[in-house]
């Protein structure tokens, strides 16, 4: 609802239901007012109840007020009326079918014996770590080893223990799931990998990101992009003017911890006239991020520490008649408990271009584990947005550069062509189209 | 052929047979099919030639290699023609619908292969410098060429208000109650509004044109009126049997056309 909508919504319904009285009291014997009174039935229904600014139950037309507030509407829409209409149903977990209680129990068993299994293997772990690693056959070596394979072990069975449980599964599927809890991180993980991954991994090889920026690349984090609210599919053509603005990410990291990262958006297409080739420029440098697996929203507009923000953003754009540009997205993992020094990256990128991702990493051993991109073209907006930034080249355009035959020039033919010389003087006014130099108009090739 | 072989001496037997019997000569033909037998062709035979001439020589197809390895290329030309694939691209080429390889930039040619890429495919290269050697390293950057010269944006040139002849381009018809048009100058300096424009207009009328805004509305709406249908169709059948089949009046569907002339009949 827009914000005018918004305002009015209270004085129109008071007029309307007035109007209404009045009807009702004028004609109060009608026994035809039918239509009346669905109209009478659909007015209190745009009316804030309890039951709108529950998120549970929250109707299509509230969620934004709701949203704005903080809170996110669980749930599919459906399934937030199905609530509505029945407040007062039975809990998931109590239905009363037999078969489903039978098989709610034989879960809780596998459950119970999954979790008997996590503590045995724990106190093993205990055990493990309490010998001394002279003492232990095979050395400190060994040692590790073993302990780390225990620990996958109980992880697993931790997943399994719970990857059974329909509640869980529906909690994911509302997005209330605790990504602290490794079960819903394996199922936000499942889902990335479904399609999200297979896509991004696509487009990094389809449009040569790991050849041309970094050498290899494996994402392990789901990066999403989002230009003003909008979701941008990666490798989508963004508009200049979109894009002007820093984008927000979604990131949702697999793994538990929290961590510190870098962000870098590189644009490898840059042309170079002078030596026919292009060159790498960078948009944006930020580093000591604070992300873990639960909060998951990166606006890059809000990035704004000292001792974060690098290199502010610069505006995608291309010049007319370049080739697309592809914006790359880079998220890159620091070293646990190392932070990167803003002040040298500021100092060593501060002329942006001829940027090399690969030295970056190198130089600050951070590594890339997210990506997303998006694509930027020359179009009606690109001009006045570099105006705006101080971006010199929105008067130059950008031609194919012809390539000459190998074949020297041939001799024009034609008798037109043959006529030429003084002395078919007489004959000069029928001698003016010659095929690929002129028509009757005039000369028609380029000089 | 083998059964023939096979039935040699059965065909030896038969001709010693007719030889006993008929003591003429046998006809050329004979001898021919006796040596078609026997499997062997005597010089009577050679001499005439005709099977051991080769075929006249058909349209020579040209194709195999235009270019040699090493040798300069312009974006377009042809470095290899072939039937099937011989020879795939690789860089900096591409294959025509006749498995023609040509060049996608200028540089130099280079045979090759690349065993990352297919364990048994023949690549044909162009590389910009000629020292370079292909396959070029898995994880390097790839090398590319801009191809393209920069030139001044020509502003364009301003469009004069009104017409060599002083009447304006374009006009504005304003008319009340209804949308303002814009007529615009033709060759015949008529004033007409745009093709387009004028189907545009459809959409201020506020007509609705089509009954279903969505393909989905549409067999939606199929999908329940045919139930209806159905629906309805059961009903009358029962009433019909409830009523039995003296109570069932038949009328029957008449055209306009036959209802007319029935008309007609009538009358006279």
């Amino acid at each position: 609802m827009s914000r005018c909508q918004s305002v009015a919504r209270p004085l129109a319904r008071q007029l309307q239901q007035r109007s209404m009285q009045q009807c009702l009291a004028i004609r109060s014997f009608n026994t035809t007012s039918s239509q009346q009174n669905a109209a009478a039935s659909a007015a209190p229904a745009a009316e804030v109840t309890p039951l709108d600014l529950d998120p549970n139950t929250v109707l299509p037309e509230f969620e934004d007020a709701l949203i704005k507030a903080g809170k996110m509407p669980v749930g599919s829409r459906r399934r937030r009326v199905a609530l509505r209409s029945n407040p007062n149903s039975l809990p998931f977990e109590q239905l009363p079918y037999q078969a489903f209680q039978e098989a709610r129990k034989i879960l809780a068993a596998d459950r119970e014996q999954k979790i008997a299994k996590i503590k045995k293997e724990v106190e093993k772990i205990a055990r493990l770590e309490a010998v001394e690693e002279s003492q232990f056959r095979g050395g400190p070596k060994m040692k590790a080893t073993k302990l780390a394979s225990l620990r996958k072990y109980v992880e697993e069975l931790k997943i399994k223990a719970d990857v059974n449980d329909p509640i869980v599964k529906k909690r994911f599927e509302d997005g209330l799931g605790d990504m602290n809890k490794p079960i819903y991180r394996y199922y936000a993980e499942k889902k990335w990998r479904s399609y999200d991954q297979r896509l991004i991994t696509q487009r990094i090889s389809q449009f040569h990101i790991v050849p041309d920026i970094v050498p290899k690349l494996v994402p392990t984090a789901d990066v999403q992009l989002y230009f003003r609210k909008m979701k941008v599919p990666p490798g989508e053509i963004v508009d200049s003017i979109v894009s002007e603005n820093p984008p927000r990410l979604r990131v949702q990291l697999f793994n538990p911890g929290e961590r510190l990262v870098t962000v870098v958006v590189v644009d490898p297409d840059v042309p170079d006239v002078e030596n026919d080739t292009f060159f790498k420029r960078c948009h944006y440098i930020a580093a000591n991020i604070p992300l873990s697996p639960t909060d998951t929203s990166l606006p890059l507009s809000k990035i704004k520490g000292e001792d974060q923000l690098a290199l502010p953003w610069l505006p995608a754009f291309a010049q007319k008649g370049s080739p697309y540009h592809r914006m790359a997205i880079f998220l890159l993992e620091q070293l646990p408990g190392e932070r990167v020094d803003v002040a040298k990256v500021k100092e060593l990128y501060a002329s942006r271009d001829k940027f090399s991702l690969k030295s970056f990493q190198s130089k600050f051993r951070v590594r890339p584990f997210g990506f997303n991109m998006f694509r930027s073209v020359w179009d009606e907006n690109t001009a006045a947005v570099m105006a705006r930034h101080d971006l010199p080249g929105a008067d130059i355009e950008l031609r194919t550069a012809r390539v000459h035959s190998l074949k020297g020039p041939v001799k024009l033919r034609g008798w037109e062509a043959k006529r030429q010389g003084p002395k078919y003087r007489q004959l000069w006014k029928y001698t003016k189209r010659i095929r690929g130099l002129s028509n009757a108009r005039g000369w028609t090739k380029r000089k | 052929m083998r059964s023939l072989i096979s039935q040699r001496p059965l065909m030896a037997a038969l001709s010693g047979l007719s030889r006993v019997c008929i003591s003429r000569p046998a006809p050329i033909g004979a001898q021919l099919a006796n040596s078609l037998v026997q499997g062997q062709r005597y010089a009577s035979v050679k001499s005439q030639g005709a099977y051991k001439k080769k075929s006249k020589r058909g349209i020579p197809k040209k194709l195999g290699a235009k270019r040699t390895g090493d040798q300069y290329v312009i974006p377009g030309n042809i470095i290899y023609k072939q039937r099937g694939t011989l020879w795939w691209p690789g860089e900096n080429c591409i294959m025509g619908r006749d498995f023609t390889i040509h060049a996608m930039a200028t540089g130099y040619v280079k045979y090759y292969r690349d065993p990352a890429r297919h364990p048994d495919r023949k690549y044909i290269g162009v590389t910009f410098e000629k020292d370079d050697v292909l396959p070029y390293p898995a994880h390097a950057e790839r090398k590319r060429k801009l191809g393209r010269t920069a030139h001044q944006i020509r502003p364009e040139a301003p469009k004069p208000e009104t017409s060599p002849s002083g009447i304006p381009f374009q006009v504005t018809r304003v008319e009340k109650g209804e949308p303002d048009r814009l007529l615009r100058l033709r060759k015949d300096y008529s004033y007409r509004e745009d093709n387009w424009r004028i189907g545009r207009l459809v959409e201020t009328t506020g007509l609705k044109i089509k009954r279903f805004r969505t393909r989905k509305q549409y067999f939606r709406h199929r999908r329940w009126r045919r139930e209806r249908e159905i629906e309805g169709q059961r009903k009358a059948a029962k009433r019909r049997e409830e009523l039995g089949d003296d109570a069932v009046k038949v009328v029957k569907q008449l055209s306009k056309k036959a209802l007319k002339k029935a008309k007609k009949a009538g009358r006279k």
